[in-house]
């Protein structure tokens, strides 16, 4: 079982659409694939159109008192399943304090689901927190999108230092261009520069486009209602890349 | 343990009666349910089932089923229930053999079971699928539904009747949605659970049961039984696994029709050589004679079967610069190959084989006289069994025993053909022992045979292998590189023989451990009282 997280520091950056749609494809191509939807805001749970309500709330959750067998929802696609938000997910940093060895918690929770998934993606709330240190330790990757400003770019550097700080050689730190507009020179020459720069990055980029806004219309990943829009394929392309610089099927 | 693994949900399927059309159906589900139902478009695939003749897939559990949708072609192995697929993979078409399909998972875990059998096409289910998604408020599909109409076909039967389900998917999460609709179907829809499983109807459809050919002997003998309507059964189930095999060897699906054949006719003659004086001794002894002869007529084309499969593992002991040398013999085994299933066809036109399975029949379903002249036909069949199995028992003790280190491997092929006759007749028998006793001792038996069995094939394979340089040289066919080859294969087996014999005298230690000893002597060495055969 692999376990991918989108995740970057800021908000706002495409992590849900990035999460809900690789997700999507991943189980198209006949991985069994989760979604767990960590963010309070619930974004992913809605997009598959499940309501966000975790008996219980994060606080059993984290404490293990309910199973996550029990909360999983079936998506409307094949093989793809979502464990959906919970509005008390905006306390899961207490519930982990309180937990022992709060930043194993989110590992060990994952650990049963092994024999049911060869995919889990870890859809997580923006900020550095309790959460994301559990993130970062069930994770083999971390899919981080990153718009082409300079605030962005920031942030990435901050993940990466705080990374090599915590002397974690895991996860692997997978970065992307998102919500890119050619049309503006700033983000031309940022993403040009930084892709011959820095050799990490991955090449694929998401274009901004406003069939990416619309899935909260239809409440449904792309591939399901625009399978041949421009930014559909890119997603594609980008699930390729992150899949082979996961290792693939090994 | 935090928690358990997530389950799949297995459907629910059930069937739908005669009277009852689709449009009434989908009706009364409208009109019943607290859901919304939406209709998704209609798929017309076919499904067509496969297994090999002695139903592998099907023992190993669930089905195989290569789907038909458009151009597309998916192999999918389904457990039972179908619940969700355990591996699946797209084909071309039709796979032959398992090699056919594409690498990967569902190949991996077919070969284990297929090995070399052929997949044969058992019958074609022609379906038309309408799926519903049942749907809550926020148009999130909370259960599916299909409306399903089959019809299967087989080779040379009539089409089967219409097929008519109902099946119910679950979505993970949504067990109300679940409950609401399994108390519909059963309750105002009138819809009763489907009796067994689509794909085994199918096959009844067109006149197959999972599993009704088997090459293994698993019928039930009765302890009090008349030792010649026991061995009847015996007779009666060989022969029918020699006739089943025919067709497969005549059309050359795989080699193991001929195998299966022959370990039918070794079986039968073996019975009948060791179990006298229960049939009128002429009939035996002519039966056993044209046995005999059926065996020796199939062992060129087995041969050539063996070693066309050995060629690979042969290719694996010689360094890389010589295994492609060995291509001369693969093109010498495929001739002689083509040429042994010539014969076969043409010996199995023969009237002296259709003579032999006459007297086979005949043997095999005579009704037992009532004043035999055979001493031991009235005999009860554990009392015969358990003296036979006794005396071969003794045969093998003996013939290891006497084993030293100098024996040469005439002494060793002795002990193996001893261990053979004890093996057949505990198989033929065991349904007349405690099951797990004899079942110890067969495993004991096997265990010590595999070492014999090694050693002998190693033996065989040299001296044939010589042989066939002889005649490869003899039909201009032996590159001096390639004669190099396998005299090289011929050491390598020497060696290998050499470390095999190595292990007999532990093997048969213990073979003639105390354990295994004793359950063999209070099976089979004391008299039987009354009633105590079966205990």
């Amino acid at each position: 079982m692999k376990v991918l997280a989108t995740y970057n520091i800021k908000g706002g950056v495409g992590k849900t659409a990035t999460a809900v749609n690789l997700a999507w494809i991943a189980a198209r191509e006949g991985h069994k694939t989760l979604v767990w939807d960590l963010d309070p805001q619930g974004a992913a749970t809605f997009y598959f159109r499940v309501s966000p309500k975790v008996k219980g709330g994060g606080d059993r959750l984290v404490r293990g008192k309910r199973e996550l067998d029990a909360l999983v929802k079936g998506s409307d696609y094949a093989g793809l399943d979502l464990l959906p938000a919970d509005f008390s997910y905006r306390n899961l940093d207490l519930a982990l304090a309180d937990a022992k060895r709060p930043e194993r918690r989110l590992d060990k929770l994952l650990r049963p689901l092994e024999e049911s998934y060869d995919l889990v993606f870890l859809d997580c709330p923006p900020s550095i927190s309790l959460v994301s240190e559990s993130v970062f330790h069930a994770a083999d990757a971390l899919v981080v999108p990153l718009i082409p400003t300079t605030l962005s770019l920031r942030t990435y550097e901050q993940l990466g230092g705080h990374l090599d700080d915590e002397g974690l050689d895991r996860p692997t730190i997978l970065a992307f261009f998102s919500m890119v507009d050619r049309r503006r020179r700033l983000h031309r020459e940022t993403v040009d520069e930084l892709l011959a720069r820095d050799p990490r990055l991955l090449r694929t980029e998401i274009p901004y486009s406003s069939t990416v806004e619309q899935m909260g219309l239809h409440r449904a990943p792309l591939g399901s209602y625009a399978p041949h829009s421009p930014v559909a394929q890119a997603y594609e392309r980008l699930w390729t890349e992150v899949w082979g610089r996961t290792g693939g099927d090994r | 343990m935090l928690g358990s693994p997530v389950t799949d949900i297995p459907p629910v399927p059930f069937s739908i009666p005669r009277g009852t059309d689709a449009a009434t159906l989908i009706d009364a589900l409208r009109g019943h349910l607290s859901l919304g139902l939406r209709e998704e478009p209609a798929r017309n695939p076919t499904l067509t089932l496969l297994d090999t003749f002695d139903w592998r897939v099907h023992e190993a559990g669930g089905y195989l089923a290569l789907e038909a949708a458009g151009k597309a072609r998916r192999l999918t192995w389904w457990p039972p229930d179908a619940s969700a697929a355990l591996a699946s993979a797209p084909v071309p078409g039709l796979p032959r053999f398992v090699t056919d399909l594409p690498p990967g998972d569902l190949r991996e875990r077919l070969t284990t079971v297929v090995e070399t059998r052929a997949l044969l096409p058992l019958v074609r289910l022609r379906s038309h699928v309408r799926p519903f998604d049942l749907i809550d408020g926020s148009e999130k599909t909370v259960l599916r539904l299909t409306l399903e109409e089959h019809r299967a076909e087989g080779a040379g039967h009539r089409n089967g009747p219409w097929l008519r389900r109902l099946r119910v998917l679950p979505v993970r999460g949504y067990p109300q949605a679940v409950d609401e609709v399994l108390r519909l179907a059963r309750g105002p829809l009138g819809l009763s659970a489907e009796e067994r499983p689509l794909h085994e109807e199918a096959l009844a459809a067109v006149g197959r049961a999972p599993g009704d050919y088997s090459s293994s002997l698993d019928f039930q003998l009765a302890p009090d039984q008349r030792a010649d309507a026991a061995l009847q059964v015996v007779l009666r189930r060989l022969l029918d696994t020699a006739l089943a095999n025919e067709d497969g060897i005549r059309r050359q699906i795989d080699t193991e029709f001929l195998h299966d054949l022959r370990v039918a006719v070794r079986r039968a003659r073996s019975l009948l050589g060791q179990v006298k004086g229960v049939f009128p001794d002429r009939n035996v002894q002519v039966l056993r004679k044209e046995l005999g002869w059926l065996g020796s007529r199939t062992n060129v084309a087995r041969d050539m079967d063996v070693y066309l499969h050995a060629l690979e593992t042969y290719r694996g002991a010689l360094p890389s610069g010589l295994a492609d040398r060995l291509e001369p013999l693969r093109g010498f085994l495929l001739e002689h190959r083509a040429r042994a299933y010539r014969d076969l066809g043409v010996m199995l036109d023969s009237a002296r084989f259709r003579r032999l399975v006459h007297r086979w029949r005949g043997l095999a379903r005579r009704p037992s006289p009532r004043r035999p002249t055979a001493p031991r036909a009235a005999q009860p069949i554990a009392r015969v069994a358990r003296k036979r199995i006794w005396r071969a028992y003794r045969g093998v003790m003996r013939a290891g025993s006497a084993i030293r280190r100098s024996s040469p491997p005439r002494a060793l092929h002795e002990v193996r053909i001893a261990c053979k006759k004890l093996r057949y007749l505990m198989e033929f028998f065991r349904s007349l022992f405690p099951a797990e006793s004899i079942g110890q001792l067969i495993k004991a038996l096997k265990a010590f045979q595999d070492n014999l069995g090694e050693y002998q094939d190693l033996a065989v394979q040299q001296d044939q292998l010589r042989g066939f340089e002889r005649a490869m040289a003899r039909e201009g066919g032996l590159p001096a590189k390639t004669r190099e080859a396998m005299e090289r294969l011929v050491e390598h087996l020497a060696g290998r023989q050499a470390e095999v014999r190595q292990h007999f005298a532990e093997r048969f230690a213990e073979f003639s451990g105390e354990e295994t000893t004793g359950t063999f002597r209070r099976l089979f060495r004391a008299a039987p009282k009354p009633g105590e055969a079966s205990a």
